[in-house]
Protein backbone atom coordinates (compact mmCIF):
# COMPACT_ATOMS: atom_id res chain seq x y z
CA UNK A 1 0.00 0.00 0.00
CA UNK A 2 1.21 3.50 -0.72
CA UNK A 3 1.92 6.03 1.99
CA UNK A 4 -0.93 8.33 3.01
CA UNK A 5 0.50 11.82 2.75
CA UNK A 6 -1.49 13.92 5.19
CA UNK A 7 0.60 16.26 7.29
CA UNK A 8 -0.42 19.44 9.08
CA UNK A 9 3.11 20.57 9.98
CA UNK A 10 4.25 23.79 8.29
CA UNK A 11 6.48 23.29 5.29
CA UNK A 12 10.18 23.62 6.10
CA UNK A 13 13.58 22.21 5.23
CA UNK A 14 13.52 20.26 8.49
CA UNK A 15 10.25 18.65 7.49
CA UNK A 16 11.68 17.66 4.12
CA UNK A 17 14.75 16.14 5.78
CA UNK A 18 12.53 14.37 8.28
CA UNK A 19 10.51 12.82 5.48
CA UNK A 20 13.64 11.46 3.85
CA UNK A 21 13.94 7.78 4.79
CA UNK A 22 16.46 7.64 7.67
CA UNK A 23 18.23 4.55 6.38
CA UNK A 24 19.45 6.63 3.44
CA UNK A 25 22.09 8.07 5.79
CA UNK A 26 23.87 4.72 5.60
CA UNK A 27 24.19 5.27 1.87
CA UNK A 28 26.15 8.48 2.43
CA UNK A 29 29.57 6.72 2.71
CA UNK A 30 28.81 4.75 -0.45
CA UNK A 31 27.74 7.89 -2.26
CA UNK A 32 30.89 9.68 -1.10
CA UNK A 33 32.95 6.68 -2.14
CA UNK A 34 31.57 7.00 -5.64
CA UNK A 35 31.28 10.76 -5.92
CA UNK A 36 34.63 11.90 -4.53
CA UNK A 37 36.75 9.83 -6.99
CA UNK A 38 34.34 10.82 -9.76
CA UNK A 39 34.84 14.52 -8.99
CA UNK A 40 38.61 14.11 -8.72
CA UNK A 41 38.76 12.13 -11.96
CA UNK A 42 36.62 14.65 -13.77
CA UNK A 43 38.93 17.44 -12.63
CA UNK A 44 41.96 15.47 -13.82
CA UNK A 45 40.21 14.73 -17.09
CA UNK A 46 39.50 18.44 -17.59
CA UNK A 47 43.15 19.29 -16.89
CA UNK A 48 44.35 16.62 -19.33
CA UNK A 49 41.93 17.90 -21.94
CA UNK A 50 43.37 21.38 -21.48
CA UNK A 51 46.94 20.07 -21.79
CA UNK A 52 45.98 18.13 -24.91
CA UNK A 53 44.42 21.23 -26.41
CA UNK A 54 47.56 23.24 -25.65
CA UNK A 55 49.75 20.55 -27.23
CA UNK A 56 47.57 20.37 -30.33
CA UNK A 57 47.74 24.12 -30.61
CA UNK A 58 51.54 24.07 -30.35
CA UNK A 59 51.76 21.29 -32.97
CA UNK A 60 49.48 23.18 -35.32
CA UNK A 61 51.66 26.25 -35.00
CA UNK A 62 54.81 24.21 -35.65
CA UNK A 63 53.48 22.34 -38.70
CA UNK A 64 51.90 25.37 -40.34
CA UNK A 65 53.75 26.82 -43.46
CA UNK A 66 56.02 29.70 -42.50
CA UNK A 67 54.29 32.93 -42.71
CA UNK A 68 55.44 35.20 -45.47
CA UNK A 69 57.41 37.88 -43.79
CA UNK A 70 56.82 41.08 -45.54
CA UNK A 71 59.87 43.19 -45.13
CA UNK A 72 59.22 46.71 -44.32
CA UNK A 73 59.69 48.53 -47.52
CA UNK A 74 62.34 51.11 -47.23
CA UNK A 75 61.40 54.46 -48.46
CA UNK A 76 62.28 54.83 -52.08
CA UNK A 77 64.73 57.56 -52.90
CA UNK A 78 64.43 59.03 -56.33
CA UNK A 79 67.88 59.54 -57.90
CA UNK A 80 68.85 61.41 -61.03
CA UNK A 81 70.67 59.27 -63.68
CA UNK A 82 73.87 61.29 -63.18
CA UNK A 83 73.77 60.72 -59.45
CA UNK A 84 73.05 57.02 -59.96
CA UNK A 85 76.05 56.72 -62.34
CA UNK A 86 78.28 58.52 -59.89
CA UNK A 87 77.18 56.21 -57.07
CA UNK A 88 77.72 53.15 -59.24
CA UNK A 89 81.19 54.40 -60.21
CA UNK A 90 82.06 55.00 -56.60
CA UNK A 91 80.83 51.54 -55.67
CA UNK A 92 82.93 49.99 -58.46
CA UNK A 93 85.92 51.98 -57.32
CA UNK A 94 85.40 50.81 -53.77
CA UNK A 95 85.07 47.26 -55.03
CA UNK A 96 88.44 47.48 -56.86
CA UNK A 97 90.61 44.43 -56.00
CA UNK A 98 93.47 46.48 -54.61
CA UNK A 99 95.06 43.63 -52.74
CA UNK A 100 95.33 41.34 -55.80
CA UNK A 101 96.43 44.23 -58.02
CA UNK A 102 99.13 45.27 -55.63
CA UNK A 103 100.40 41.71 -55.18
CA UNK A 104 100.61 41.17 -58.97
CA UNK A 105 102.46 44.45 -59.52
CA UNK A 106 104.88 43.74 -56.66
CA UNK A 107 105.63 40.35 -58.10
CA UNK A 108 106.21 41.73 -61.60
CA UNK A 109 108.15 44.93 -60.81
CA UNK A 110 111.90 44.49 -60.50
CA UNK A 111 114.04 46.98 -58.49
CA UNK A 112 115.33 48.61 -61.72
CA UNK A 113 111.86 49.92 -62.58
CA UNK A 114 110.63 52.99 -60.77
CA UNK A 115 106.83 53.16 -60.50
CA UNK A 116 105.63 56.72 -60.82
CA UNK A 117 101.84 56.44 -60.87
CA UNK A 118 98.96 53.99 -60.96
CA UNK A 119 95.65 55.13 -62.46
CA UNK A 120 93.04 52.35 -62.10
CA UNK A 121 89.84 52.37 -64.13
CA UNK A 122 87.44 50.01 -62.41
CA UNK A 123 84.80 50.26 -65.08
CA UNK A 124 87.14 48.94 -67.76
CA UNK A 125 89.11 46.80 -65.30
CA UNK A 126 92.34 48.49 -66.45
CA UNK A 127 95.15 50.24 -64.70
CA UNK A 128 97.51 52.71 -66.36
CA UNK A 129 101.04 52.36 -64.97
CA UNK A 130 103.54 55.20 -65.32
CA UNK A 131 107.14 54.11 -64.67
CA UNK A 132 110.79 54.89 -65.52
CA UNK A 133 113.51 52.53 -66.62
CA UNK A 134 117.20 53.14 -67.35
CA UNK A 135 117.05 51.37 -70.71
CA UNK A 136 114.53 50.18 -73.21
CA UNK A 137 115.60 46.59 -72.53
CA UNK A 138 114.57 46.94 -68.92
CA UNK A 139 111.28 48.46 -70.07
CA UNK A 140 110.59 45.51 -72.41
CA UNK A 141 111.66 43.00 -69.78
CA UNK A 142 109.22 44.62 -67.41
CA UNK A 143 106.39 44.43 -69.97
CA UNK A 144 107.23 40.80 -70.54
CA UNK A 145 107.07 40.07 -66.82
CA UNK A 146 103.73 41.85 -66.60
CA UNK A 147 102.38 39.70 -69.42
CA UNK A 148 103.65 36.63 -67.60
CA UNK A 149 101.49 37.45 -64.58
CA UNK A 150 98.31 35.35 -64.68
CA UNK A 151 96.28 38.02 -63.05
CA UNK A 152 96.72 40.35 -66.04
CA UNK A 153 94.92 39.45 -69.27
CA UNK A 154 96.53 42.05 -71.59
CA UNK A 155 99.42 44.48 -71.35
CA UNK A 156 99.71 47.37 -73.85
CA UNK A 157 102.58 49.88 -74.04
CA UNK A 158 100.75 53.17 -74.51
CA UNK A 159 103.69 55.57 -74.92
CA UNK A 160 107.32 56.00 -73.98
CA UNK A 161 109.90 58.83 -74.18
CA UNK A 162 113.45 59.59 -73.06
CA UNK A 163 113.64 62.34 -70.45
CA UNK A 164 116.32 64.53 -72.05
CA UNK A 165 116.41 67.14 -69.34
CA UNK A 166 117.30 64.50 -66.75
CA UNK A 167 121.10 64.01 -66.59
CA UNK A 168 120.56 60.19 -66.34
CA UNK A 169 118.27 60.28 -69.35
CA UNK A 170 115.75 57.71 -68.02
CA UNK A 171 113.13 56.17 -70.22
CA UNK A 172 109.64 57.12 -69.02
CA UNK A 173 106.77 54.97 -70.26
CA UNK A 174 103.11 54.21 -69.71
CA UNK A 175 101.57 50.74 -69.81
CA UNK A 176 97.88 49.92 -69.82
CA UNK A 177 97.19 46.65 -68.07
CA UNK A 178 93.81 44.90 -67.96
CA UNK A 179 93.05 42.32 -65.33
CA UNK A 180 90.97 39.28 -65.83
CA UNK A 181 87.23 39.00 -65.66
CA UNK A 182 85.93 38.37 -62.15
CA UNK B 1 30.16 28.04 19.17
CA UNK B 2 27.38 25.68 20.22
CA UNK B 3 28.45 22.07 20.27
CA UNK B 4 26.18 19.59 18.49
CA UNK B 5 24.04 17.49 20.80
CA UNK B 6 24.91 13.90 19.93
CA UNK B 7 21.90 12.70 21.92
CA UNK B 8 19.67 14.14 19.25
CA UNK B 9 21.43 12.38 16.39
CA UNK B 10 19.07 9.80 14.89
CA UNK B 11 16.38 10.51 17.48
CA UNK B 12 13.15 12.40 17.43
CA UNK B 13 10.44 13.30 19.92
CA UNK B 14 6.84 12.32 19.43
CA UNK B 15 4.06 14.14 21.16
CA UNK B 16 0.67 12.55 21.50
CA UNK B 17 -2.15 15.02 21.96
CA UNK B 18 -5.58 13.85 23.06
CA UNK B 19 -8.58 15.53 24.63
CA UNK B 20 -7.62 14.18 28.05
CA UNK B 21 -3.88 14.71 28.06
CA UNK B 22 -0.52 14.55 26.33
CA UNK B 23 2.46 12.24 26.30
CA UNK B 24 6.03 12.66 25.15
CA UNK B 25 8.02 9.77 23.70
CA UNK B 26 11.59 9.60 22.41
CA UNK B 27 12.04 7.40 19.37
CA UNK B 28 15.06 6.26 17.42
CA UNK B 29 14.73 6.67 13.68
CA UNK B 30 18.17 5.39 12.83
CA UNK B 31 19.14 2.62 15.19
CA UNK B 32 15.80 0.82 15.65
CA UNK B 33 15.76 1.19 19.42
CA UNK B 34 12.48 0.85 21.27
CA UNK B 35 10.64 4.11 22.01
CA UNK B 36 11.01 5.55 25.50
CA UNK B 37 8.22 7.30 27.37
CA UNK B 38 9.58 10.59 28.71
CA UNK B 39 6.55 12.25 30.26
CA UNK B 40 2.81 12.19 30.43
CA UNK B 41 0.44 14.99 31.35
CA UNK B 42 -3.25 14.59 32.08
CA UNK B 43 -5.38 17.65 31.34
CA UNK B 44 -8.57 18.88 29.76
CA UNK B 45 -7.50 20.12 26.36
CA UNK B 46 -10.62 22.21 25.95
CA UNK B 47 -9.84 24.35 29.01
CA UNK B 48 -8.41 27.82 28.25
CA UNK B 49 -4.68 27.76 27.44
CA UNK B 50 -4.62 24.07 28.23
CA UNK B 51 -2.27 23.22 25.36
CA UNK B 52 0.34 25.86 26.24
CA UNK B 53 0.23 25.08 29.97
CA UNK B 54 0.33 21.35 29.39
CA UNK B 55 3.33 21.63 27.08
CA UNK B 56 5.20 23.82 29.58
CA UNK B 57 4.61 21.21 32.26
CA UNK B 58 5.62 18.42 29.87
CA UNK B 59 8.85 20.15 28.85
CA UNK B 60 9.71 21.47 32.32
CA UNK B 61 12.34 18.81 33.02
CA UNK B 62 13.55 18.25 29.47
CA UNK B 63 13.61 21.32 27.23
CA UNK B 64 13.04 20.22 23.64
CA UNK B 65 15.10 23.06 22.11
CA UNK B 66 16.71 21.93 18.86
CA UNK B 67 14.85 18.62 18.70
CA UNK B 68 12.61 17.57 15.86
CA UNK B 69 9.12 16.82 17.10
CA UNK B 70 6.26 14.88 15.54
CA UNK B 71 2.75 15.32 16.79
CA UNK B 72 0.14 12.59 16.73
CA UNK B 73 -3.37 13.93 17.16
CA UNK B 74 -6.01 11.68 18.65
CA UNK B 75 -8.74 10.91 16.18
CA UNK B 76 -11.39 12.53 18.39
CA UNK B 77 -9.63 15.88 17.85
CA UNK B 78 -9.68 15.53 14.10
CA UNK B 79 -12.12 14.75 11.34
CA UNK B 80 -11.42 12.04 8.78
CA UNK B 81 -13.46 11.30 5.72
CA UNK B 82 -13.38 9.88 2.25
CA UNK B 83 -13.64 12.13 -0.79
CA UNK B 84 -14.57 11.01 -4.27
CA UNK B 85 -12.92 13.32 -6.80
CA UNK B 86 -15.42 15.07 -9.09
CA UNK B 87 -15.51 13.62 -12.61
CA UNK B 88 -13.15 15.47 -14.94
CA UNK B 89 -11.27 17.16 -12.09
CA UNK B 90 -8.16 18.69 -13.57
CA UNK B 91 -7.09 21.28 -11.02
CA UNK B 92 -6.14 21.16 -7.38
CA UNK B 93 -8.95 23.61 -6.68
CA UNK B 94 -11.51 21.04 -7.89
CA UNK B 95 -10.25 18.49 -5.36
CA UNK B 96 -10.07 21.06 -2.55
CA UNK B 97 -13.61 22.19 -3.31
CA UNK B 98 -14.88 18.62 -3.30
CA UNK B 99 -13.15 17.92 0.03
CA UNK B 100 -14.59 21.07 1.64
CA UNK B 101 -18.11 20.36 0.39
CA UNK B 102 -17.93 16.81 1.66
CA UNK B 103 -16.63 18.04 5.03
CA UNK B 104 -19.57 20.44 5.35
CA UNK B 105 -22.01 17.74 4.31
CA UNK B 106 -20.67 15.15 6.76
CA UNK B 107 -19.92 17.30 9.80
CA UNK B 108 -22.24 20.23 9.31
CA UNK B 109 -19.54 22.83 9.96
CA UNK B 110 -17.98 25.35 7.65
CA UNK B 111 -14.32 24.79 6.87
CA UNK B 112 -13.35 28.25 8.11
CA UNK B 113 -12.14 27.10 11.53
CA UNK B 114 -10.48 23.96 10.29
CA UNK B 115 -7.41 23.18 8.27
CA UNK B 116 -8.01 20.53 5.67
CA UNK B 117 -5.32 18.31 4.24
CA UNK B 118 -5.76 15.24 2.09
CA UNK B 119 -3.92 12.53 0.22
CA UNK B 120 -5.01 14.24 -2.97
CA UNK B 121 -5.82 11.99 -5.92
CA UNK B 122 -7.71 13.08 -9.03
CA UNK B 123 -8.37 9.54 -10.24
CA UNK B 124 -9.74 7.63 -7.25
CA UNK B 125 -11.30 8.27 -3.83
CA UNK B 126 -8.84 9.59 -1.27
CA UNK B 127 -8.62 10.20 2.45
CA UNK B 128 -9.01 13.72 3.82
CA UNK B 129 -8.47 15.06 7.32
CA UNK B 130 -9.28 18.28 9.15
CA UNK B 131 -7.76 19.71 12.33
CA UNK B 132 -9.03 22.77 14.26
CA UNK B 133 -7.08 25.91 13.39
CA UNK B 134 -6.58 26.90 17.02
CA UNK B 135 -4.96 23.54 17.79
CA UNK B 136 -2.46 23.96 14.94
CA UNK B 137 -1.80 27.57 15.93
CA UNK B 138 -1.16 26.45 19.51
CA UNK B 139 1.36 23.88 18.30
CA UNK B 140 3.11 26.42 16.06
CA UNK B 141 3.35 28.91 18.94
CA UNK B 142 4.67 26.20 21.24
CA UNK B 143 7.34 25.30 18.67
CA UNK B 144 8.45 28.94 18.71
CA UNK B 145 8.34 29.19 22.49
CA UNK B 146 10.19 25.95 23.19
CA UNK B 147 12.39 26.21 20.04
CA UNK B 148 11.73 22.73 18.70
CA UNK B 149 11.21 21.87 15.03
CA UNK B 150 7.67 20.81 14.28
CA UNK B 151 8.23 18.36 11.42
CA UNK B 152 5.06 16.32 11.44
CA UNK B 153 1.50 16.63 12.66
CA UNK B 154 -0.91 13.90 11.68
CA UNK B 155 -4.04 12.19 12.93
CA UNK B 156 -3.50 8.92 14.72
CA UNK B 157 -5.31 6.88 12.07
CA UNK B 158 -3.03 8.31 9.34
CA UNK B 159 0.02 7.44 11.45
CA UNK B 160 -1.30 3.89 11.85
CA UNK B 161 -2.05 3.53 8.14
CA UNK B 162 1.50 4.54 7.30
CA UNK B 163 3.00 2.38 10.04
CA UNK B 164 1.25 -0.76 8.77
CA UNK B 165 1.09 -0.01 5.06
CA UNK B 166 3.52 -2.80 4.18
CA UNK B 167 1.54 -5.32 6.22
CA UNK B 168 -1.79 -4.42 4.69
CA UNK B 169 -3.33 -6.80 2.21
CA UNK B 170 -5.18 -5.64 -0.88
CA UNK B 171 -8.93 -5.62 -0.35
CA UNK B 172 -8.69 -6.05 3.40
CA UNK B 173 -10.28 -3.50 5.72
CA UNK B 174 -8.03 -1.71 8.16
CA UNK B 175 -9.01 -0.85 11.70
CA UNK B 176 -7.54 0.92 14.68
CA UNK B 177 -8.50 0.54 18.32
CA UNK B 178 -7.52 3.56 20.42
CA UNK B 179 -9.09 5.26 23.41
CA UNK B 180 -12.09 2.92 23.33
CA UNK B 181 -12.89 3.87 19.74
CA UNK B 182 -12.75 1.59 16.71
CA UNK B 183 -11.89 3.40 13.49
CA UNK B 184 -12.49 1.45 10.33
CA UNK B 185 -11.08 2.14 6.88
CA UNK B 186 -13.53 0.37 4.59
CA UNK B 187 -12.26 -0.60 1.17
CA UNK B 188 -13.95 -1.87 -1.94
CA UNK B 189 -11.13 -3.81 -3.53
CA UNK B 190 -8.24 -1.37 -3.79
CA UNK B 191 -10.61 1.60 -3.61
CA UNK B 192 -11.13 3.56 -0.41
CA UNK B 193 -14.84 3.39 0.39
CA UNK B 194 -15.28 5.11 3.77
CA UNK B 195 -13.76 5.95 7.14
CA UNK B 196 -16.00 5.23 10.13
CA UNK B 197 -15.41 5.58 13.87
CA UNK B 198 -17.52 4.02 16.63
CA UNK B 199 -17.12 3.64 20.38
CA UNK B 200 -16.48 0.10 21.57
CA UNK B 201 -19.02 -0.98 24.17
CA UNK B 202 -17.65 -2.62 27.34
CA UNK B 203 -17.21 -6.37 26.96
CA UNK B 204 -17.41 -6.25 23.16
CA UNK B 205 -16.52 -9.68 21.81
CA UNK B 206 -15.93 -11.12 18.37
CA UNK B 207 -19.67 -11.36 17.80
CA UNK B 208 -20.02 -7.63 18.32
CA UNK B 209 -17.17 -7.03 15.88
CA UNK B 210 -18.83 -9.24 13.24
CA UNK B 211 -22.12 -7.46 13.65
CA UNK B 212 -20.49 -4.05 13.61
CA UNK B 213 -18.47 -4.71 10.48
CA UNK B 214 -21.50 -6.22 8.72
CA UNK B 215 -23.54 -3.17 9.65
CA UNK B 216 -20.89 -0.79 8.42
CA UNK B 217 -20.55 -2.67 5.13
CA UNK B 218 -24.29 -2.36 4.59
CA UNK B 219 -24.21 1.31 5.51
CA UNK B 220 -21.34 2.08 3.15
CA UNK B 221 -22.77 -0.15 0.44
CA UNK B 222 -19.86 -2.51 -0.10
CA UNK B 223 -19.32 -6.22 0.31
CA UNK B 224 -18.11 -7.69 3.57
CA UNK B 225 -14.33 -7.87 3.60
CA UNK B 226 -12.54 -11.17 3.55
CA UNK B 227 -10.20 -9.86 6.21
CA UNK B 228 -10.03 -7.12 8.78
CA UNK B 229 -6.56 -6.03 9.93
CA UNK B 230 -6.58 -4.34 13.32
CA UNK B 231 -3.87 -2.33 15.02
CA UNK B 232 -3.84 -0.78 18.47
CA UNK B 233 -5.10 -2.23 21.73
CA UNK B 234 -7.64 -4.62 20.22
CA UNK B 235 -8.94 -7.45 22.43
CA UNK B 236 -7.09 -10.66 21.71
CA UNK B 237 -10.40 -12.50 21.38
CA UNK B 238 -11.13 -10.58 18.18
CA UNK B 239 -8.29 -12.20 16.32
CA UNK B 240 -9.34 -15.33 14.46
CA UNK B 241 -9.16 -16.93 11.08
CA UNK B 242 -12.19 -17.22 8.88
CA UNK B 243 -14.36 -20.22 9.76
CA UNK B 244 -17.90 -20.03 10.79
CA UNK B 245 -17.37 -16.28 11.05
CA UNK B 246 -17.99 -13.85 8.21
CA UNK B 247 -14.40 -12.65 7.82
CA UNK B 248 -10.94 -13.18 9.23
CA UNK B 249 -9.53 -10.70 11.70
CA UNK B 250 -5.80 -10.36 12.18
CA UNK B 251 -4.27 -8.34 14.98
CA UNK B 252 -1.23 -6.44 13.79
CA UNK B 253 -0.05 -5.67 17.35
CA UNK B 254 0.13 -8.85 19.38
CA UNK B 255 1.54 -7.18 22.47
CA UNK B 256 -1.36 -4.80 22.87
CA UNK B 257 -1.33 -5.14 26.63
CA UNK B 258 2.27 -4.04 27.20
CA UNK B 259 1.65 -1.62 30.04
CA UNK B 260 1.67 1.56 27.98
CA UNK B 261 -1.14 3.97 28.70
CA UNK B 262 -3.51 5.17 26.01
CA UNK B 263 -1.70 8.53 25.88
CA UNK B 264 1.71 6.91 25.58
CA UNK B 265 0.41 4.56 22.91
CA UNK B 266 -1.00 7.56 21.08
CA UNK B 267 2.40 9.27 21.12
CA UNK B 268 4.24 6.23 19.81
CA UNK B 269 1.69 5.47 17.07
CA UNK B 270 3.49 5.07 13.78
CA UNK B 271 6.72 3.85 15.39
CA UNK B 272 7.91 0.29 15.61
CA UNK B 273 7.47 -0.79 19.23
Amino acid sequence: MKRTRIDFAPRSLRRTLFRTPPHLIFLVPAVLLVCVPAVLNSQRYAEQQQELKDLQGALAVRSAPPAVVVAASSPKVALAPAEANAINAAVLQLNLPWRDLGAALDAATPPSIALLALEPDAKRRTVRISAEARTSDEMLAYITRLEAEEWFSSVVLVRHEVMEQDPNRPLRFQVSVQWGAP
Amino acid sequence: MRRPDLQRFGHTLRLGVAANGMALVKTSRLFGRAPVLLAEQRLDLFAPDALALGLRALFADRPPAGWTLSVVLADDLTRLWQVTPPPGATRMGDLEGAATLRFQHLFGASGAEWTIRADWDAAKPFLAAAVPLNLLDGLTLAAREHRFHLVQAEPQLVASLNRWRRARRPGAWFGQVAGGVLSLVACDGARLAAVRSSPIPPGADRGWLDAHVTREALRVGVDLPERLQLCGAAPAAWGSSVGRLAFACSLLEQDADDGWSDLARLARTGVRA
